[in-house]
C-alpha cells in the first residue's frame, strides 16, 4: 500500500515530469529552498517554502523526506519545550484561523482542512499560500519566487 | 513597562468580624441591601469605596496614601490583579496585523506602508476629496505624500473636487469632506441628514474639520493623524485594512479563544427618540472587522430604564437581526456575540438566548456571549481580574476589570456566556477592540460595532 501510494503521489504531483525525479536535483533543490527559509521572517512567504519543500521531501522520499517531517514543528514554531506538539490534528477550531490551518494542513494533511483552505477569501495573502500547499500555485515574486534548482512544475 | 500607581482594589467580604463592632450593618452579605449599607459604613470610617452590582459582596476601594486599617484587612480580602497576558494566554501586544503584499506588524499604524489585506477595488482605489478650502486640500496631499508608502499610494487614488455646496457631498460612494468648523456646524442638520442617508451599517460619508486638519500638519502627531484617517476611508470603502492575527499559543491554552475570528459581532447602541421611545440600532460585523448590516428599531421606555424588558419587543428585535443572519449564513459563525455599553440584564439574558437558541444554539458548536465594556477605575496597566464569576441558566456570568498598557483606567466587562472558558470574554474585548479600523489610537477602550452604531444615532439627534 505505501508503496503504491508512493508512487501514485509522486505520479500525481509531478504530472509525468518523471525526468526532473532526478534525486540530486530534488536535493539541491530542498537545500536551498531550506536556506530561503532560515532568512524568511514573514509567516506567509515561510508557509509557501515550507509548502514546496514538502512537496520536494515527498517526491525524494527516504532520508530527505525524514528530516523535513523532523524539521516541521519546529520550523513551523509548534513545539513546545518539552517535545510535545501546541497542534491537535483533530482540532477543527484551528481552521478558524488561516495560518493555523496552513500550518495543521502541513502537519496533518486532514481532508477537511484542505476544504477549509478552499474557502479562504479569494486574493488575500493567506488563500495565495493556500494554492501553493494544494499544489495548484507558485511561490510568489513577494516571496522570492521558486529558486531556480527548483525547476519542477507543479 | 510604565509603572503607574494602582488606585483601586478589589476586595472580597469575608469575615464577619466587621460586623463584631456595634455599628455595623447586620446583613446577609451578598445582597444589594447589604452592598449599600456596608458601603454606607465604610465611607462614614474614611473608605471611598464602591460595589460591583452585579457581586454585591466584591467591593471596589480606593487606595490612599495611608494604606487601609487593620479592622478592614480582618473583614475583606484582596482579589489581585494579574497580568492580561497571564490571564488570557495573549495580550494586546500579541496580536499581528497582516496586510498585503505579506506584510505583516505589531502595530496597526503600519497600514501606511501596505496594501490592505482585502480589497474589492483590486487595481486602485479612488477616494473623492471635497474640500471647501483649496489649503486643505494641499495640507492633505503633503501628508499624504508624506506618510503614505508608494505601494500603498499608487493602490489609493485621491481625486479632488472643489465644494460648491454641502448638497455636493450627496452620493453612494465613498467621500472625504474637508470643511471648516465654522460650516460643519452650521449646516449640521443637512450634514446628519446626508451621513444617515448615506448609513449601511457604517456612513459612506468621512467628514474632516478642515481647520484642525490644518493645526495637524507639522505636528508630532501627525504620522499616526494620516494613518487613522486612511484606514477609515479604506474600511468605508468596502476594505479590510489589515487582519488580525490571533497568536499561537491560542492553539493550546484556551482553545475557545478561535471562535473569535469566525464569530459575529453584534454592536447595540441605544438613543432616546422622544419622550416614549428609545431607538435601538444593532450593526453587524463579522470577525474580520467588516459590517455585514445593521438592523433598527423602536422600543418602549419604561421608566428610566435603558434595558429590553419588553420581552416581546425584544423579540421582535432579535427576530430581524436573525434574518438579518440568515444572508450571512454561508460563513456559519461559531460564536454569536452582542455587545453594548450598558450591561445586561438577566431576563435579558433569557430572552435572547431563548431566541437565538431556537435558530442557531441548538447546533452544537455555536456559542452566545452577551457582553457589555465600560470605563471604570485604575487598577494598574496591563492588569487583569476576575472580580466575580457564577453559573447562570444555560451558561457563565461574570464580571472582569482589564486595564491594556495604553488605558488611562481599566474596563469593566460584564458577560454572559453558553461555553465554558470565562476568559473568553476578555479575548473578546481585546480582539475586538483591535478591529476598530476608524481609530488606530492604542488607548481607545470603545468596541467596533456599538461604537458605529452609537455614531450613527448621533447623527441622528442631529437632525431632530
Amino acid at each position: 500500500m505505501g508503496l503504491w501510494w508512493t508512487r501514485q503521489f509522486r505520479r500525481t504531483v509531478m504530472r509525468g515530469f518523471s525526468h526532473l525525479l532526478d534525486r540530486g536535483l530534488l536535493e539541491s533543490c530542498f537545500r536551498e529552498l531550506e536556506a530561503r527559509l532560515r532568512r524568511e521572517e514573514r509567516e506567509p512567504c515561510r508557509l509557501a517554502l515550507l509548502g514546496w519543500m514538502d512537496f520536494v521531501a515527498r517526491a525524494h522520499g527516504g532520508e530527505l523526506y525524514r528530516q523535513f517531517r523532523e524539521l516541521l514543528p519546529d520550523a513551523l514554531g509548534l513545539r513546545r519545550p518539552d517535545g510535545t506538539l501546541l497542534i491537535s490534528c483533530n482540532n477543527k477550531l484551528m481552521c478558524n484561523e488561516p495560518k493555523f490551518c496552513l500550518m495543521g494542513y502541513l502537519l496533518c494533511r486532514k481532508r477537511w482542512m484542505e476544504k477549509e483552505l478552499r474557502l479562504l477569501a479569494p486574493g488575500t495573502p493567506y488563500a495565495r499560500v493556500a494554492r501553493v500547499l494544494l499544489g495548484e500555485g507558485d511561490i510568489s515574486a513577494e516571496c522570492g519566487g521558486r529558486p531556480g534548482s527548483c525547476a519542477i512544475r507543479c | 513597562m510604565e509603572q503607574t500607581k494602582v488606585t483601586y482594589k478589589i476586595y472580597r467580604l469575608t469575615g464577619t468580624s466587621i460586623l463584631k463592632s456595634e455599628a455595623a450593618p447586620t446583613c446577609e452579605p451578598k445582597t444589594v441591601e447589604c452592598a449599600k449599607e456596608v458601603l454606607k459604613w465604610l465611607r462614614g470610617r474614611g473608605i471611598d469605596a464602591r460595589f460591583v452590582a452585579e457581586f454585591p459582596d466584591r467591593f471596589i476601594v480606593r487606595i490612599s496614601d495611608d494604606g487601609l486599617p487593620e479592622w478592614f484587612l480582618k473583614s475583606f480580602s484582596e482579589i489581585k490583579p494579574r497580568g492580561v497576558g497571564e490571564v488570557v494566554g495573549f495580550d494586546e501586544g500579541d496580536l499581528l496585523y497582516r496586510f498585503d503584499d505579506m506584510g505583516q506588524s505589531g502595530v496597526p499604524y503600519d497600514v501606511l506602508r501596505y496594501r490592505p489585506y482585502h480589497c474589492p477595488a483590486l487595481r486602485r482605489l479612488s477616494i473623492e476629496i471635497y474640500y471647501e478650502r483649496h489649503e486643505y486640500w494641499d495640507a492633505l496631499k503633503t501628508l499624504f505624500n508624506r506618510h503614505v508608502d508608494q505601494p500603498l499610494r499608487e493602490f489609493v487614488e485621491l481625486v479632488p473636487k472643489g465644494l460648491k455646496d454641502v448638497s455636493d457631498l450627496e452620493g453612494g460612494d465613498v467621500r472625504l469632506a474637508l470643511l471648516s468648523g465654522e460650516t460643519l456646524e452650521r449646516r449640521i442638520k443637512e450634514i446628519a441628514e446626508m451621513k444617515s442617508r448615506s448609513y449601511n451599517g457604517l456612513s459612506t460619508l468621512q467628514l474632516v474639520n478642515g481647520d484642525k486638519l490644518l493645526g495637524a500638519v507639522g505636528g508630532r502627531g501627525e504620522k499616526y493623524y494620516v494613518a487613522n484617517l486612511l484606514s477609515g476611508l479604506l474600511f468605508k470603502a468596502g476594505c479590510i485594512p489589515y487582519y488580525v492575527e490571533l497568536p499561537t499559543q491560542t492553539l493550546s491554552i484556551h482553545r475557545e479563544h478561535l471562535k473569535l475570528p469566525r464569530a459575529l459581532y453584534v454592536g447595540v447602541g441605544l438613543a432616546k427618540a422622544g419622550e416614549e421611545y428609545m431607538k435601538g440600532l444593532a450593526v453587524l460585523m463579522t470577525g474580520h472587522g467588516n459590517v455585514v448590516g445593521y438592523v433598527d428599531k423602536d422600543f418602549h421606555i419604561r421608566g428610566k430604564s435603558m434595558e429590553f424588558l419588553e420581552e416581546r419587543e425584544l423579540e421582535e428585535f432579535v427576530n430581524e437581526i436573525k434574518a438579518k443572519l440568515e444572508s450571512y449564513r454561508s460563513n456559519k459563525p461559531e460564536l454569536i456575540v452582542v455587545v453594548r455599553s450598558r450591561k445586561f440584564h438577566i431576563m435579558e439574558w433569557r430572552t435572547l438566548r431563548r431566541n437565538f437558541a431556537r435558530h442557531w444554539l441548538r447546533l452544537s458548536s455555536r456559542d452566545l456571549l452577551l457582553m457589555s465594556s465600560y470605563r471604570y477605575v485604575g487598577i494598574g496597566r496591563s492588569r487583569a481580574v476576575e472580580v466575580g464569576r457564577t453559573i447562570v441558566d444555560g451558561g457563565l456570568h461574570g464580571v472582569w476589570l482589564v486595564q491594556l498598557s495604553k488605558f488611562k483606567s481599566a474596563v469593566k466587562v460584564s458577560y454572559f456566556y453558553t461555553g465554558n472558558d470565562a476568559t473568553l470574554p476578555l479575548a473578546a474585548y481585546i480582539y475586538l477592540r483591535s478591529l476598530d479600523f476608524t481609530s488606530l489610537t492604542q488607548g481607545r477602550t470603545s468596541l467596533p460595532p456599538v461604537k458605529y452604531a452609537r455614531n450613527y444615532l448621533k447623527w441622528l439627534k442631529h437632525m431632530s
